[in-house]
């Protein structure tokens, strides 16, 4: 057989191979007509354009009740009763696996195990755990979804507080809110997209910063506005005396007008992001003293976000406006209210805290669901990490402390698409490490962008020869939080 | 004849090399519109390799019968034709593909099939061409043959379905019985493992010994026995397997199969502890029965699908003429017709609006009109929105009589009226809109229970806890600053409509029934602390708010510290002068100057002296922190700085056991005959030794003061 081979082989000519190669490599180049990226990798062609959403989303707004500081996980969601029994042993070598530690921390001897001495009991139909701090959103079992693994890379704040707020560490890349603005646009136009709302408890507090709400390499009109904690909400956004909104369009006009001019000049897309700001400072002054007018607010409406909410500047004020800014189609409301770092005297902090930011968060998710807006207004709860099973310092079951734990903690989200009346995610019985279901930082981000109806891998921005994701290289979906 | 059959056998190689390279980058195919047509030509090319590969093959097994010069010119030819229009035919199929809709597995099995059923031919032509023996061409002409039925097998059932042929004959179970006569096993439980299990526990594969695909076997269990226990999920070797780690050598299904869904965990865990019943009928499951609602819940997801509607979008011309400030039309997604109107801005709200958007009629389903001032007239015009399912009518001016147009929406499937003036005639209109699922009535004129038992929820919202009282917050001080000129006033304030503000300026705690009311600022003559407190029918008393108020005094030209103050907090002299109140929660910031290893000495100078008979040291409290009062005060006056005579001198009672915890600022009034002098000396003397009951005791306390006045 082989010698058949062989002088059939014979019968291959040059000019007959030749002739075959180039009706080969003819073929080569017919296909490659057909695939004209294939050596470009993703092709940005696929890439939607931005503006609106990929797909139907669940979502359209998001509120970010940010509890900065890092609220302990053992006091409020992760019930760990084993913490209790086993108070002042020990955390065993195996459990904590050389988990790298905080200063704070690191010198500690004895790291001795304490469990929560607040009580806990189980609430709503499916039984969810949660502690005597929250009664109010106790009552909301039902429509919430604690998620009980999320987990971080950073051990201390800042970079923690970066990176769940903008998917990286190191403090350049867009805030969450700014890429939504940025995927989805706005959807009122009087009003920013990405609006941010400070306040602070008693509890040890940590720094806020404006580059958590930053617009990083996106365009300016994209970052968040922090709006004011006195009585007018938005600063300079009067006239000034003497002067009338026609003599502010006229100004607005002629200013314009001479943008435009620096615009042909120059072409820098700044210049068009200040014309169409100042547009909408004018347009604001229509919008805003509408949003912050709280005098039609119901009697049990200030009721059920507390008294407090009348008073500007605290955790109940701000939910209340966020739910008026929410409800006027602002895309991100971002709020951060400060104190959960307890490091020593937890008990009394939280408690503080708790009272601080129970009832009106609570009220906020109601609130937004007798007006038929949960469904499309996605709220999320949480901090940045979360709280360490032992003592902080010496054990005293009176007064003690955790030191920062990113490897789980608790968060929990409610409205928009998100499946309710669950609790997502299961901690070993020391509450350190995670058994199932883990949430990374960057699967959470994958998962609000699904819900908003964008495909992570798509909401991309190119800056300095590179494309930018808030997901970065990483995150999936995770469906078992979806509806 | 001879160019013809090379034509061919050249435009195989051609469409050989294509196949093969866009094998390998399918993935990244651009369907040009002509490509794609011609991929459509696919389910009639297909037919040809198939009759002409038969045919090719009955030659080849008859070639006895004819003479072998024809045999060779008609199989020769013959033989091209084939392997041409199965090499066509199957890239042919591959754009077909490119389009995406069919079974990722049948697909992959059929294309694969069928280009090896292509590149085998190419093989034997091949073979045939180099004269090998004819057992040879036979066996592998034999194996084509079944690459080529196997291929056209799968291809049949992405066309035709699984089971097309024989399906008359072996009509499945699951069509003749309605699901609900059916085992809850086989409706709901089956399904599950057919799913994720069968395909490698079946009669052929038997992974672990194990095969699910009938009732029996799955009951006998496989190499490590029974797979559950009837009653006891947690034990059962199923439910262990499904819950161990992903990359665990015995998680099931195995890392890289599709997993079980949460809810199919939950539909079998509830399965196994209810005992496994393999017999009981699903309809004698109660409908609130929660394996009732799981199998429901499951055969819901496997069938729904996303929303697709057949109206055509509205040009984007339209759309952006539509769009301005205060209205925004947006698509529902990218490529999606459906169309979401929001509406923003009371103010600027105009009904003429309303009515431009009748142009996008169709693919309007989503209207946000929240907070507008829409009224009922405006209502016909929504009512022409025929395709909207979502409409937001939140504190708008409709009332009942203007629902009855909204019967004409035939997809409404949510209404939003929280905030109207709706009163309860409305529930019945509402009852007839034929989808509206959901109606949100919060804070609205339907105050009592309402007599509905149709499909509609009605949300209520909140309603506030009757036996709850809520303490009000404190009042607020307006002023900004706590020295006050003579024309100034206190104010205090409440932003909560309603509320009785009562005061008193003795130190007294205002109580809520005999205290004076705050009707208008308060005026002050002196150092006054000022305390309120808010009181409203149905709220608790309000904590206590303290403000305290300074009396602006004369200013004196200059201070000169006479003693060195403590070098920590160290201000300028100017700052016991500068009508600035020092923050009592920062004693960092320069308002303040301490003193504990010297007293203090000041010397304040008055260029024209002016009348004087009290002068007012406002000093920190905070016993805890070791910041006391003083112990003793001289003030020295005169008109020469080198001959100043006392003018007053008193001893400060000392601290008492009830002053710990005291933390607030004070005011140390020294009056003295009045008198015009240039120089004021004052000498205030820190407590050297705290007192026993002081956490402190025996240590020197500090004294801080930011401000002296002069009256």
């Amino acid at each position: 057989m082989a010698n058949e081979f062989f002088l059939h082989r014979l019968n291959i000519t040059r000019r007959h191979f030749m002739q075959k190669s180039g009706l080969a490599l003819g073929g080569l180049a017919l296909g490659s007509l057909l695939t004209k990226d294939l050596f470009k990798g993703n092709s940005l062609a696929s890439i939607p354009p931005v503006g609106l959403p990929h797909f139907a989303p669940k979502a359209k707004r998001i509120i970010y009740l940010f509890q900065n500081g890092a609220p302990s996980q053992l006091e409020i969601f992760d019930y760990k009763p084993k913490l209790n029994e086993m108070i002042g042993q020990d955390l065993p070598a195996s459990i904590r696996m050389g988990q790298r530690l905080t200063g704070m921390t690191a010198n500690q001897e004895k790291f001795p195990l304490i469990g929560s001495q607040i009580k806990f009991s189980q609430h709503g139909q499916a039984g969810t755990w949660i502690s005597d701090l929250f009664p109010h959103i106790s009552r909301l079992a039902d429509d919430i979804c604690v998620i009980k693994t999320m987990n971080t890379e950073a051990i201390n704040h800042d970079p923690a507080l970066t990176f769940i707020q903008t998917g990286a560490q190191q403090g350049n890349r867009p805030s969450m809110g700014a890429w939504m603005s940025y995927g989805l646009g706005s959807e009122n136009k009087n009003l920013p997209a990405f609006c941010v709302l400070l306040s602070r408890g008693k509890g040890n507090g940590q720094g806020v910063y404006s580059k958590l709400w930053t617009n990083g390499f996106l365009d300016s009109i994209h970052q968040g506005v922090q709006f004011s904690n006195s009585d007018e909400r938005v600063l300079y956004l009067n006239n000034p005396a003497g002067s009338d909104r026609q003599d502010r369009r006229a100004m607005l006009d002629q200013l314009s007008q001479l943008n435009a001019h620096a615009f042909d000049e120059f072409k820098d897309p700044e210049i068009k992001a200040k014309i169409e700001q100042y547009e909408m400072a004018y347009r604001m002054q229509t919008a805003v003293p509408e949003l912050t007018d709280l005098t039609k607010e119901t009697d049990s409406t200030i009721k059920m976000y507390g008294p407090e909410c009348l008073v500007p500047g605290t955790y109940a004020a701000n939910c209340l406006l966020a739910r008026k800014l929410s409800e006027s189609g602002v895309r991100f409301v971002q709020l951060y209210h400060q104190g959960w770092d307890s490091h020593g005297n937890l008990v009394n902090e939280m408690t503080g805290q708790a009272k601080d930011t129970d009832r009106p968060s609570a009220a906020l998710i109601t609130d937004l669901k007798q007006r038929g807006l949960l469904d499309e207004t996605l709220v999320i709860w949480g901090g940045e990490f979360g709280r360490t099973n032992y003592c902080q310092g010496k054990l005293d079951p009176k007064n003690y402390g955790r030191d920062h734990h990113p490897k789980c903690y608790s968060i929990f989200m409610a409205g928009g698409g998100i499946k309710p009346g669950i609790t997502y995610g299961e901690t070993d019985e020391f509450g350190y490490n995670i058994v199932e279901n883990p949430v990374p930082i960057n699967d959470f981000h994958a998962t609000v962008l699904n819900l908003m109806g964008l495909d992570h891998e798509k909401l991309i921005f190119k800056h300095l020869g590179r494309r930018y994701r808030l997901t970065d290289v990483a995150g999936k979906v995770l469906n078992g939080l979806i509806a | 004849m001879k160019s013809f059959s090379k034509f061919i056998s050249n435009l195989s190689v051609v469409l050989a090399v294509m196949l093969l390279f866009l094998c390998v980058v399918q993935s990244k195919i651009h369907l040009h519109p002509v490509m794609q047509s011609a991929g459509r030509l696919h389910p009639l090319i297909l037919h040809f390799p198939i009759v002409l590969g038969i045919l090719l093959a009955a030659i080849w097994f008859t070639r006895s019968w004819l003479d072998l010069q024809s045999f060779d010119k008609v199989f020769d030819l013959l033989f091209r034709w084939t392997i041409c229009f199965a090499l066509l035919s199957a890239l042919l199929g591959l754009f077909l593909s490119r389009e995406g809709g069919y079974d990722d597995d049948l697909i992959f099995k059929h294309k694969y099939l069928s280009v090896a059923y292509a590149f085998s031919l190419y093989l034997i032509f091949w073979f045939y061409q180099a004269k090998l023996k004819g057992s040879l061409i036979s066996i592998s002409m034999l194996m084509a043959i079944g690459l080529l039925v196997l291929g056209t097998h799968y291809g049949s059932e992405l066309t035709h379905g699984k089971g097309f042929v024989l399906q008359p004959i072996f009509k499945s179970k699951t069509d003749q019985d309605s699901l609900i006569n059916q085992s809850f096993y086989r409706a709901a439980i089956e399904p599950v493992f057919r799913a994720k299990c069968f395909s490698c526990h079946n009669a052929q594969k038997k992974k672990g010994d194990l095969d699910m695909t009938t009732l029996t076997k799955l009951l006998e269990g496989g190499k490590e026995g029974s797979i559950w226990k009837p009653g006891d999920a947690e034990n059962s070797l199923i439910m262990q397997n499904v819950h161990l780690a992903i990359d665990d050598k015995k998680h099931m299904p195995p890392n890289g199969k599709v997993q079980l869904t949460s809810d199919e965990i939950a539909l079998l865990t509830y399965w196994i502890n209810a005992g496994a019943n393999t017999d009981s009928l699903f309809k004698s499951y109660a409908s609130t029965d929660t394996l009732y609602i799981l199998a429901m819940k499951r055969l819901q997801a496997t069938t729904s699908i996303e929303k697709n509607y057949s109206f055509p979008p509205a040009g984007t011309k339209v759309i952006s003429g539509l769009n301005d400030p205060f209205c925004t039309i947006t698509p529902l997604a990218q490529n999606s017709p459906a169309l979401r109107a929001d509406f923003y801005v009371r103010e600027k709200y105009d009904p003429k609006k309303l009515q431009d958007l009748l142009k996008i009629k169709e693919q309007l389903v989503t209207l946000n009109m929240d907070n507008m001032p829409v009224a009922d007239a405006d209502l016909s015009t929504i009512s022409k929105f025929n395709n909207l399912e979502e409409l937001n009518l939140n504190n708008s001016s409709i009332t009942s009589n203007g629902l009855e147009g909204l019967k004409k929406l035939k997809s409404l499937r949510l209404l939003s009226l929280a905030g109207t003036r709706l009163d309860v005639s409305a529930i019945q209109i509402l009852a007839q809109i034929p989808s509206l699922m959901q109606v949100y009535i919060w804070n609205t004129g339907i105050k009592d229970s309402i007599d509905y038992h149709g499909k509609i929820e009605f949300n209520r919202g909140y309603v506030p806890d009757a036996g709850e009282v809520l303490a009000l917050t404190p009042p607020t001080f307006v002023n900004e600053d706590a020295i006050l000129d003579s024309n100034e006033a206190v104010s205090i304030k409440h932003q909560i409509p309603g509320v009785i503000i009562r005061y008193t300026i003795n130190d007294s705690i205002p109580d809520s029934s005999s205290s004076p009311v705050y009707e208008k600022p308060i005026f002050i003559s002196a150092y006054t602390t000022i305390k309120a407190r808010a009181v409203k029918e149905g709220w608790l008393k309000s904590p206590v708010a303290v403000f305290s108020a300074f009396k602006k005094g004369l200013k004196p030209t200059s201070a000169t510290l006479l003693s060195v103050p403590n070098s920590k907090y160290k201000a300028d002299s100017y700052t016991l002068i500068d009508d600035q109140k020092g923050n009592i929660g920062n004693l960092l910031e320069p308002g303040w100057i301490a003193y504990r290893e010297n007293p203090m000495d000041v010397l304040f100078y008055f260029e024209h002296a002016p009348s004087l008979h009290r002068i007012s040291v406002s000093y920190n409290n905070s016993v805890n922190s070791y910041i006391v009062p003083p112990t003793e005060v001289i003030l020295l006056a005169g008109n020469d700085s080198a001959h100043l005579a006392v003018v007053r001198q008193l001893k400060l009672k000392p601290l008492e056991k009830s002053d710990l915890g005291k933390y607030k600022n004070d005011i140390l009034n020294i009056d003295f005959n009045p008198g015009k002098y240039n120089y004021y000396r004052l000498k205030l003397k820190n407590v050297t030794k705290l007192p026993t009951f002081h956490p402190g005791k025996g240590q020197v306390g500090w004294l801080f003061v930011d401000e002296v006045f002069f009256y």
